[in-house]
């Protein structure tokens, strides 16, 4: 079954801003996306900043939302709609100069809207409908988001954590890049740097 | 050991546990989803903490904060913001960064990686407290701390790119302008987020470092010369620019000389041609037009596009300009921009711009403040003069356009002449002399109305209306007119058969229409002896008089009378037999 996705942009003209026409027409045309953009996300907007419990999005398993779109009650409402229904959750905006990502309770990323309006966009979209996604930083890191996971694991092996290391999260990290040995990963990680 | 050890508990525990300096653990993911998150902001702040009372002679960090997504590699933004921020005193001090990576292949994932190629910064790979210890040693033996000439190579070579909201040097500019503006008039506590940003933000740290800034002093409140309604259209007004004209015109706001206006729209949130509508309506009242505005160019994220950029002609702001001068020239338009493109103000003059105000981060804000009031001085002086001369001048060429006597051609140069008129005023504002110049336009306008045979045809009979015969030739230099000339000052004419009329002049011509066709006892009527002698004995003098505005709003009225088929009769007097 497909994973459905709701792109809330309440900047109209912000998609013409960083994509050409034939890009928004692209992301128009995908099947499972949802697009609200200028006033047309409106009352999306007021349920988020007004309810806790924001049905309308139950059927989206990926929000990206204008983070300032949002008043801080809608920004904590839809964190904690996130947190309770296991939703992956892209806040963007132009004030932001650091991507973020945490995996705590949710997948939640934090970024810029340049980094999010890129023209590989449409491409991981389309992916992430497929359930072809495994980690939302492939949206800010492209082919390169499976250096970002290694590296991860590699601090936690420095750190002498492996032992400590609970046996799902071991999993996931086998799940997304099939090593776990130390030297596997020195000269994995070698390799993709290398490459760049 | 004066040193710190900052971590998120991402290095090996043994070392956290025995490293013998300060140790602080910064775990930026529990802020992370405050509605207001900004990592920027959060290492400032953590900075602060830890620099509080505290000299260190080195610190130690790895390449990221993060335990999640080591590719956030924050350890490099962290020491970035040590090195930029001189107020926390270790700007110079020598950093080390811990992690299994090479240099080259943290700068191969980011551009901040440039920083370890920078005088004073240490790598390592090694995770235990001796070698830790032993590099503390040699750092303090052979590199206690980076010199100036290292500090500036550093800011050199580090890459520091501007969040997206700031997509031009402009943006940073105009913010940098609203700040040091604002403390210069000690109204700054009304703009205390962009304060924050500029403090906090390590674009802004890194900006403010390669381009120190001049302290802005403190200047006075003033009064400005002059009274009328202020239209500020900017997409930065509610983030402090608003604030500050409220602050910079408050003496005229307080005694009603001065009202300020802003648009009542988000412009984030709204598109081109919202805003556009938004900026109309604030002109959709003929009677209460602004007389002077304060305009943005940037006005909307369609304005701010990189690929491709677009066309001045079709940035909002400009838009809005083409608009506001076909309402009413007399509008005095001010560009207020952070730009000094020479394009811009070539294209926007011709379109009719008045003045530019240049929001730079880097000059003498005192200067700045002081054009700022001489700029709007000079232009609500204007407005108060052009504004009510636009409105004349179009309601002529309205009753030019609906006179029936006025054949398609002459109307045509009868506009023209009005344009240039106006043009002519425009200029007068730098050299009086144009007032004059205007004059004589406006007065051709006089002599073209007369030419209409309908109205007066000239031969050895004159008629007026086809059918008044008002002169007749008697020989060379001698008519028998139906109106006679009348030597007192300033000379008019009477109605008064006479054979005393040397020359068919404009002034006979129009003395007759008026007596005539505006049913008057002689020609005094709407002050017309003073605007022939305006025009005889000052406007073609310029070297013995010159034209004031009183003149001009003089044949103004008069040119409006005449043009308008209204007031024109049907004659009762007899002419001629």
């Amino acid at each position: 079954m497909n994973k459905r996705i709701i792109l809330i942009e309440d900047r109209p003209e912000r998609l013409s801003q960083f994509l050409g026409i034939d890009q928004i027409n692209e992301l128009k045309n995908l099947n499972d996306l949802t697009i609200f953009y200028g006033e047309n996300c409106n009352e999306v907007i007021e349920k988020i900043n007004s309810t806790a419990d924001i049905l309308s999005l139950n059927e989206y398993k990926l929000i990206i939302i204008h983070r300032s779109a949002l008043k801080d009650l809608g920004i904590s409402n839809l964190i904690n709609y996130c947190k309770k229904n296991k939703k992956d959750l892209i806040f963007f905006s132009g004030g932001i100069s650091q991507s973020v990502f945490s995996s705590n309770d949710f997948n939640y990323l934090l970024v810029n809207s340049k980094e999010l309006y890129q023209p590989h966009l449409k491409n991981f979209l389309s992916k992430y409908i497929l359930g072809n996604i495994k980690h939302l930083s492939e949206l800010i890191y492209g082919d390169k988001w499976k250096i970002s996971i290694m590296l991860s694991l590699r601090q936690l092996l420095l750190k002498g954590e492996l032992d400590r290391m609970s046996s799902e999260l071991k999993e996931q990290y086998q799940n997304l890049i099939g090593i776990n040995s130390l030297e596997d990963l020195n000269k994995e990680i070698d390799k993709e740097i290398l490459i760049i | 050991m004066k040193a710190l050890l900052v971590h998120n508990y991402n290095l090996n525990s043994s070392l956290i546990e025995q490293f013998g300096g300060d140790k602080f653990s910064l775990d930026y993911y529990q802020s992370i989803r405050n509605p207001n998150f900004s990592i920027d902001r959060f290492f400032h702040e953590e900075l602060e903490k830890i620099f509080k009372n505290k000299k260190y002679e080195v610190i130690f960090l790895p390449y990221t904060l993060s335990i999640q997504n080591y590719l956030e590699l924050t350890g490099l933004r962290f020491a970035a913001h040590i090195r930029l921020s001189k107020e926390f005193n270790h700007h110079l001090t020598p950093i080390v960064f811990i992690g299994p990576e090479s240099p080259e292949q943290i700068a191969k994932l980011s551009n901040l990686g440039s920083i370890l190629f920078t005088s004073g910064i240490f790598t390592t790979t090694k995770q235990d407290v001796n070698s830790i210890n032993e590099q503390y040693k040699w750092i303090i033996n052979n590199k206690p701390a980076i010199n100036e000439i290292e500090y500036q190579h550093f800011l050199e070579r580090i890459i520091i790119t501007p969040p997206d909201n700031y997509q031009s040097h402009h943006s940073i500019d105009n913010e940098l302008a609203l700040v040091r503006w604002s403390e210069y008039l000690g109204c700054d506590n009304n703009i205390l987020e962009v304060k924050e940003n500029l403090q906090t933000g390590l674009y802004f740290k890194y900006h403010k470092a390669l381009y120190p800034i001049k302290q802005s002093g403190k200047g006075k409140h003033f009064l400005i010369n002059g009274q009328g309604k202020i239209l500020l259209i900017d997409d930065e007004a509610e983030k402090g620019w608003a604030k500050f004209y409220e602050c910079f015109f408050s003496s005229n706001l307080n005694n009603k000389s001065i009202s300020l206006e802003t648009l009542q729209i988000d412009y984030k949130i709204s598109s081109q041609e919202q805003i556009i509508d938004a900026a109309l309506e604030k002109f959709s009242q003929k009677e209460n037009l602004p007389d002077v505005v304060l305009l943005d160019l940037r006005l909307c994220d369609a304005d701010f596009k990189t690929n491709p950029q677009p066309k001045p002609e079709e940035l909002t702001g400009y838009k809005i300009l083409q608009e506001i001068k076909k309402i009413n020239r007399g509008i005095q338009v001010i560009i207020t921009t952070a730009s000094n493109k020479a394009w811009n103000y070539e294209l926007l003059l011709n379109v009719g711009a008045n003045g530019y105000i240049i929001k730079r981060a880097d000059n003498d804000v005192a200067d700045d403040i002081k054009r700022l009031k001489n700029t709007i001085e000079q232009a609500l002086k204007k407005a108060n003069f052009l504004k009510k001369v636009f409105s004349v001048i179009e309601e002529i060429n309205k009753y030019i356009h609906d006179n029936n006597l006025i054949d398609e051609s002459l109307k045509k140069v009868l506009e023209n002449n009005y344009t240039i008129a106006y043009d002519m005023l425009e200029k007068a504002f730098d050299n009086e002399k144009y007032y004059n110049y205007s004059y004589l336009q406006l007065f051709i306008c006089i002599e073209e109305f007369l030419k209409i045979k309908d109205i007066f045809e000239y031969g050895d009979k004159c008629y007026l209306n086809k059918n008044i015969i008002v002169a007749e030739k008697l020989d060379k230099n001698k008519w028998k007119s139906i109106i006679k000339h009348n030597e007192s000052t300033p000379s008019y004419w009477t109605l008064e058969e006479n054979d005393e009329v040397i020359n068919i002049t404009t002034d006979f011509k129009m003395s007759c229409y008026i007596i005539f066709n505006l049913n008057q006892q002689n020609s005094k009527f709407l002050n017309w002896p003073d605007i022939r002698d305006i025009r005889n004995n000052k406007a073609a003098h310029p070297e013995k008089g010159r034209v004031t505005k009183k003149d001009i709003e003089k044949i103004l009225e008069f040119l409006k009378h005449i043009f308008n088929n209204q007031n024109m009769q049907q004659p009762t007097k007899s002419g001629l037999k």
